[in-house]
C-alpha cells in the first residue's frame, strides 16, 4: 500500500479513528495489528521474515539483558556469552538482509570470478523478490540490539510493544530508520486525542504529497525519459536531468519522510526529521549531515565510531569514512554504481578535509581583495556562501548519476554525454520535449522555486509548519485549500498516470 | 468555545474546498452526451408525481420506450432511469435511489446483454457510464456505496472528483472558454437539449428520460464493428448475475412487481453474438428461479412487432421515435398480459424465429483476429482483391504491381438468419479519393458511402455467390461493399445491400 493511493487514504484515516477511539492500553495492539495488515498488502508471506528478524531481535535482547543482570557483566564469561548472543543475532539478521538482498548481486560476481577462472559457474533457477523495507527494519532492530548490549537502554519485555517498534506502519518501509529511545518510549505514553497534533500531521502530509506527487513523480518523467536510452541526449538536456533528478529522489523520499511524520503526529508519536534542507549544504560533510539523518545518524553510531571514527589518526579516519560510504552505497543496493555513488560521496568528504587548509587560504586572500568594509565582506560572504552551495550541489549531482544510472557502465556513458555540451538546447525547448509540456514544466519549476524556498527558510531554523499554524484562520485556510488543490490538480496520480512507487522503497 | 471554533473552521473549510470543486468542475467538465445524466437527474428530482413504473437499463430503453405513450395506457407515472451502458450494479442502486424518493409500484429492469456480459469487458470499463448518474445523484450512503462499487481504487478521486477528469485540458483555454460560453447559453441553464443534424433529422430530450430522435439508420450503415462478442455458454458474468440476484430479491421484499424484458435491436447485432440463445436461456432460467417474467422481444413475431426496417431503428441498437412508436404499445400489450398470453407473441427460441423466417440478409459483422485466424482463406481472397485492385491502379498508372508484403485485412461476416440456405456475392469498390473519404464520417465503416466523397475505381468481386459467408476487406481501405444474396440452387438475386466500409 502506497502512501499516495486511494487505499491509503481510507486505511490511515479508518486506523486512526479507531485508535481514538479504543481504550489506550489496546491502542498499540491495533497500531501493530494494523501495520501488519499494511505490510502484507504487498506480498504476504513476507511477514515472516519481519516477524523472523522480530522475534530473534527480541529474544536475544532478553538473553543480553537477563545475562546482565544475573552477574557480574564485567566477567570474560559473560563478556563471551553476550558477544556470542550479539553475534548470532546479527548474524541471523543481517543473513536474511544478505540472502533476499545480495545473493543475486553475489552470485553474479561469483560467476564472473569463475568464468575468469575458467570453472563451472554455479547455476541459480529462482528469482528473488527483495521485500520491501527489509533494509529499514533490519537497521532498526540492529540498531536496537546494539543498544540494549551496550546497555544504553533495557530491552523491551512486552513483544508486541517491540513488535509495533518495528512494524510501525508509517516509517515501516522507508523509514526514517529510529532509535528504540525515541520511538519505543513514545509507545508506552498514553495518547489523548490532541487537536494540534491532528492539525500538524495534517499539515505534514499535506506538505509530503505535494512534495511527492507534483514534484517528484512529475520531475520523474523529465528524467525517466533521459536516462532509460543513455547516449540519447546529450550535455545540457543530461545535465538538467540530472539535476532533476537530484529533485526528484529529494522530494521522493522526503515526501515519504514528511508523510510518515504527519501520519505519526496524527496518532500522537513524534518521528525524527529525515531531511534538514540538504540542498543548502555548504559541503558535502554538511550534506550528509542534512540528508537522511536517520541512516547517516545510524551508520555514524554503528559502524564509523566503531570503526574508530576520527580517533585514530587522518588516515584511518579516511579510511573509515571510505569504508562507510561504500557500505551505505551497498545497503543502497547490489549494485557496483551504488557502491561507485557511496565511494564518490566518501572521496568528496576526504578530499574537503584534505583541501581544508586550501580553503582557509583562499578565503583570507578573497577577504583581503574585499577590503574591509562592512558591505565588501558581506558581499564575499555571500559569493563564498553561493560557490560552496553551487559546487557541493554539483559533487552530489555528479555522484547522482551513478545512483540513476543503475549500471556503472551506463553512468560513465552518461557523464561522456553530459561533456558533448550543446548550448542550443538550452534555448531551442528541447527540454520540453522531454514527457513534460511547457506548462507543467512551469508548474514543476515554480514548485521547486517553493520548495526551496521553504527549505531556505528551515535552513535558517525556522519551522514552516510552525509558522503557518501561527497564521490567522482566513491565511491557514487558504494555504490548506489551496494546497490541496494544488495537488488535485497538478499531481501526477490516477488512471492516467502509474501510480510511481517511492524510491526508497526497492532498499 | 475551543470547540466551536474548530467547529466553524472545519465548516469553512469544506465550505472552501466544495467551492472550489463547483468552480473548476463548472470550467472543465464537459459532459458529453448531450448532457444526458445532468438532465436526466434534474427531471427526476423535479417529479411532482410519485413515480408508479420505473424502467432501468441502459440506452435502448431511453430511446425505445417512449413513458408519455405508457402513462397514457396504463395511467401510471412512468419513468425511464436509464442510461447509455447502464450495468446492472448501478440498475440495483438507482433501483435502491428510485425507491427511497418513490412508492415504486412495478420495475421493468432492462437485460441487454452487452452490459451483462464479458462483451469488451465492460465491467472493467464502464465507469464513465455511471459517472453520467453519480455526478448528479443527490448525496447519500447509496450513492457513495454505488461510486465505490463501480470504480476501481484508482479511479476513486475521478469518481468523486469530476474535474480531475479532465486534467488533460488544465491548460487549455480555449476549451475553458468554450465551456463557460456553453454553459452560459439559455439551454444549458434551462435543460433542453435539442440537436439538429444536417440531414435534417434532430434528437430532442422529452422529460421523463425518453431520448426522443428522427435519426434513421441507414442501409450503407448495416456494419457492426463492434461485434468482436460470441456469446458464450452461461454467458452473464457473476457480477451481472449476483446483482440480478440482488435487484430481484430486493424489488421481492420491498413487494415491488418486477419483470424483465430485452429491447429489440436491428437483427445484425443479435445474429453477431452467433448464440443467443444462450443468453436467453440463462437469464429465463434465473427469472423462473424467482417466479418472475422476461420477455425478449428480440424473439418477437414479426406479425406482432414489425420492427426489422432501418427506418425503425437510429443505429444497429437503438430505435428511433418511429420505432418506439411501434414498439411501446406492443411492450405494454405484452407487460399488461399474462404469460400464457404471451407466449403467442413470441418464439420459444432464437433459434426458432431464424428457422421460420424467410431467408435474408442484415448486414455484415466484424470478426476479431483471433476468429480470423479461422477465416483464412477469406483473408487470402481479400488479398488477391487487393492484388486485383493494384492491378487495376497499375493499368491505369501504366506502371507496374508491386507487392505488398505488409497486406493485412480485416475480416467480416454476413449476417444472415439462414446462412445454410444462401449464396453471397461480394464486390468491393475501392474510393480512389481516400483522403475525402477519410476525413468525412462517410469514410468509416458504417458511415455514408464513400463514392459522395470522390471518384470510385472499378470494382473487385471477392466471392461469387459462394456459401462461404466470410470476407475479408484490406486495411485502411473505403469504399462500398456490395452484398448479393440468393437462395441455394436458384438464380435470382433474393437482396443486396451497399455498405460502406
Amino acid at each position: 500500500m502506497l502512501f499516495n493511493s486511494m487505499g491509503f487514504l481510507i486505511f490511515f484515516p479508518t486506523v486512526a479513528l479507531i485508535y481514538y477511539l479504543l481504550p489506550h492500553k489496546a491502542r498499540y495492539l491495533w497500531l501493530l495489528a494494523a501495520s501488519w495488515y499494511f505490510y502484507m498488502q504487498w506480498n504476504a508471506v513476507y511477514i515472516l521474515l519481519l516477524l523472523s528478524c522480530t522475534v530473534v531481535t527480541y529474544v536475544a535482547g532478553l538473553l543480553l539483558e537477563k545475562i546482565k543482570s544475573a552477574g557480574d557483566d564485567g566477567t570474560a564469561r559473560h563478556r563471551r556469552q553476550r558477544v556470542l548472543i550479539l553475534s548470532a543475532a546479527l548474524a541471523v539478521s543481517l543473513g536474511l538482509l544478505g540472502f533476499f538482498k545480495y545473493a543475486d548481486f553475489a552470485l553474479l560476481n561469483l560467476n564472473r570470478l569463475l568464468s575468469v577462472l575458467r570453472l563451472p559457474r554455479f547455476t541459480w533457477e529462482y528469482s528473488i523478490v527483495l521485500p520491501v523495507g527489509i533494509s529499514f527494519y533490519t537497521l532498526q532492530a540492529l540498531g536496537y540490539l546494539i543498544d540494549v548490549y551496550r546497555g544504553d537502554i533495557y530491552a523491551e519485555r512486552n513483544f508486541f510493544r517491540y513488535a509495533l517498534f518495528l512494524a510501525f506502519f508509517p516509517q515501516l518501509v522507508a523509514g526514517p530508520v529510529e532509535r528504540s529511545r525515541n520511538l519505543l518510549v513514545q509507545l508506552y505514553a498514553p495518547k489523548r486525542f490532541d487537536w494540534e497534533n491532528l492539525r500538524r500531521g495534517f499539515l505534514l502530509m499535506l506538505w509530503g504529497y505535494f512534495l511527492k506527487v507534483v514534484i517528484a513523480d512529475r520531475a520523474a518523467v523529465i528524467v525517466n525519459t533521459v536516462y532509460e536510452e543513455p547516449g540519447e541526449y546529450a550535455g545540457f538536456l543530461v545535465a538538467a536531468a540530472t539535476v532533476f533528478f537530484a529533485v526528484q529522489i529529494y522530494c521522493d523520499f522526503y515526501g515519504y519522510s514528511v508523510i510518515a511524520r504527519g501520519a505519526a503526529r496524527v496518532l500522537g508519536i513524534e518521528l525524527m526529521d529525515n531531511f534538514n534542507a540538504p540542498y543548502f549544504s555548504q559541503s558535502v560533510k554538511e550534506f550528509w549531515r542534512r540528508w537522511h539523518i536517520s541512516l547517516s545518524g545510524w551508520f555514524r553510531d554503528y559502524l564509523y565510531i566503531p570503526l574508530g571514527g576520527n580517533r585514530k589518526g587522518s588516515f584511518r579516519r579516511q579510511v573509515n569514512l571510505l569504508t562507510v560510504f561504500a557500505v551505505s552505497g551497498l545497503w543502497h543496493g547490489a549494485s557496483v554504481s551504488y557502491i561507485a555513488w557511496g565511494l564518490l560521496n566518501g572521496i568528496w568528504q576526504a578530499a574537503e578535509d584534505l583541501l581544508s587548509y586550501v580553503k582557509g587560504a583562499l578565503r583570507g586572500a578573497l577577504r583581503r581583495l574585499g577590503g574591509a568594509g562592512e558591505a565588501g565582506r558581506e558581499n564575499l560572504l555571500f559569493c563564498e556562501r553561493l560557490f560552496k552551495r553551487v559546487l557541493t550541489f554539483g559533487l552530489i549531482c555528479l555522484a547522482w548519476v551513478f545512483f540513476r544510472a543503475g549500471d556503472f557502465s551506463n553512468a560513465l556513458e552518461m557523464l561522456r554525454c553530459m561533456l558533448r555540451f550543446d548550448w542550443i538546447a538550452i534555448v531551442d525547448g528541447s527540454v520540453y520535449e522531454l514527457g513534460v509540456n511547457r506548462e507543467y514544466f512551469r508548474v514543476l519549476c515554480a514548485s521547486i522555486l517553493l520548495l526551496g524556498c521553504v527549505d531556505y527558510r528551515k535552513y535558517r531554523g525556522a519551522d514552516m509548519a510552525s509558522a503557518l499554524l501561527r497564521q490567522r484562520w482566513w491565511f491557514r485556510l487558504a494555504a490548506e485549500v489551496g494546497l490541496v488543490f494544488v495537488i488535485l490538480l497538478f499531481g501526477c496520480y490516477g488512471v492516467e498516470y502509474d501510480t510511481s512507487e517511492f524510491i526508497y522503497f526497492q532498499f | 468555545m475551543r470547540y466551536l471554533r474548530r467547529g466553524v473552521f472545519l465548516l469553512l473549510w469544506a465550505a472552501a474546498f466544495l467551492t472550489g470543486v463547483h468552480g473548476l468542475d463548472y470550467l472543465y467538465v464537459e459532459r458529453g452526451d448531450s448532457d444526458w445524466g445532468r438532465i436526466l437527474w434534474h427531471n427526476y428530482y423535479a417529479q411532482e408525481r410519485n413515480i408508479d413504473c420505473l424502467y432501468l437499463g441502459s440506452s435502448h430503453v431511453h430511446c425505445d420506450i417512449n413513458p408519455f405513450m405508457l402513462d397514457a395506457r396504463n395511467g401510471k407515472n412512468n419513468f425511464n432511469l436509464t442510461s447509455a451502458g447502464q450495468l446492472l450494479n448501478g440498475s440495483y442502486y438507482l433501483l435502491r435511489e428510485a425507491d427511497r424518493r418513490h412508492d415504486l409500484e412495478h420495475v421493468y429492469l432492462e437485460m441487454y446483454y452487452v452490459e451483462s456480459t464479458g462483451w469488451k469487458g465492460i465491467y472493467d470499463e464502464n465507469v464513465v457510464n455511471n459517472w453520467y448518474n453519480t455526478d448528479y445523484m443527490r448525496p447519500s450512503f447509496n450513492k457513495l456505496q454505488y461510486m465505490l462499487t463501480m470504480s476501481s481504487p484508482e479511479q476513486y478521486a475521478e469518481t468523486l472528483l469530476p474535474f480531475l477528469r479532465f486534467r488533460s485540458k488544465l491548460f487549455d483555454y480555449e476549451y475553458v472558454g468554450d465551456m463557460i460560453r456553453h454553459k452560459g447559453t439559455e439551454d444549458y441553464r434551462d435543460f433542453v437539449v435539442n440537436t439538429l443534424y444536417e440531414d435534417g433529422s434532430a434528437t430532442h430530450y422529452a422529460d421523463k428520460g425518453y431520448y426522443e430522435t428522427s435519426r434513421q439508420l441507414a442501409e450503407s450503415g448495416l456494419c457492426w464493428t463492434d461485434a468482436d462478442y460470441r456469446m458464450e455458454e452461461e454467458p452473464l458474468t457473476e457480477d451481472a448475475e449476483r446483482y440480478l440476484r440482488k435487484i430481484l430479491e430486493y424489488c421481492q421484499a420491498k413487494r415491488i412487481g418486477i419483470t424483465l424484458f430485452s429491447s429489440p435491436m436491428y437483427e445484425l447485432q443479435v445474429l453477431s453474438t452467433e448464440h443467443y440463445d444462450r443468453y436467453v436461456e440463462q437469464v429465463e432460467r434465473i427469472a423462473a428461479e424467482y417466479g418472475i417474467a422476461y420477455y425478449d422481444f428480440n424473439l418477437c413475431r414479426e406479425e406482432v412487432l414489425p420492427i426489422q426496417k432501418t427506418e425503425n431503428f437510429m443505429d444497429i441498437g437503438h430505435l428511433n421515435s418511429t420505432g418506439a412508436a411501434l414498439y411501446t404499445p406492443v411492450f405494454w400489450q405484452v407487460m399488461s398480459g399474462t404469460a400464457e398470453e404471451n407466449k403467442a407473441y413470441f418464439y420459444s427460441s432464437y433459434a426458432e424465429k431464424l428457422r421460420e423466417t424467410p431467408p435474408r440478409i442484415y448486414g455484415i459483422y466484424y470478426i476479431a483476429a483471433e476468429e480470423a485466424d479461422a477465416c483464412i482463406d477469406a483473408v487470402a481472397a481479400a488479398a488477391e482483391c487487393e492484388a486485383a485492385v493494384m492491378n487495376v491502379d497499375a493499368a491505369a498508372d501504366g506502371g507496374d504491381m508491386e507487392e505488398d508484403s505488409d497486406f493485412r485485412a480485416t475480416v467480416y461476416r454476413v449476417a444472415a438468419n439462414r446462412p445454410q440456405d444462401l449464396e453471397y456475392r461480394i464486390t468491393l469498390t475501392p474510393s480512389a479519393d481516400e483522403e475525402t473519404a477519410e476525413t468525412e464520417d462517410a469514410g468509416k465503416v458504417g458511415g455514408e458511402p464513400a463514392d459522395e466523397g470522390g471518384r470510385e475505381q472499378a470494382a473487385v468481386e471477392c466471392l461469387d455467390f459462394s456459401a462461404n459467408p466470410y470476407f475479408a476487406i484490406p486495411e485502411n481501405t473505403h469504399g462500398t461493399c456490395t452484398v448479393a444474396a440468393r437462395v441455394r440452387g436458384q438464380e435470382s438475386v433474393l437482396q443486396t445491400l451497399e455498405i460502406a466500409y
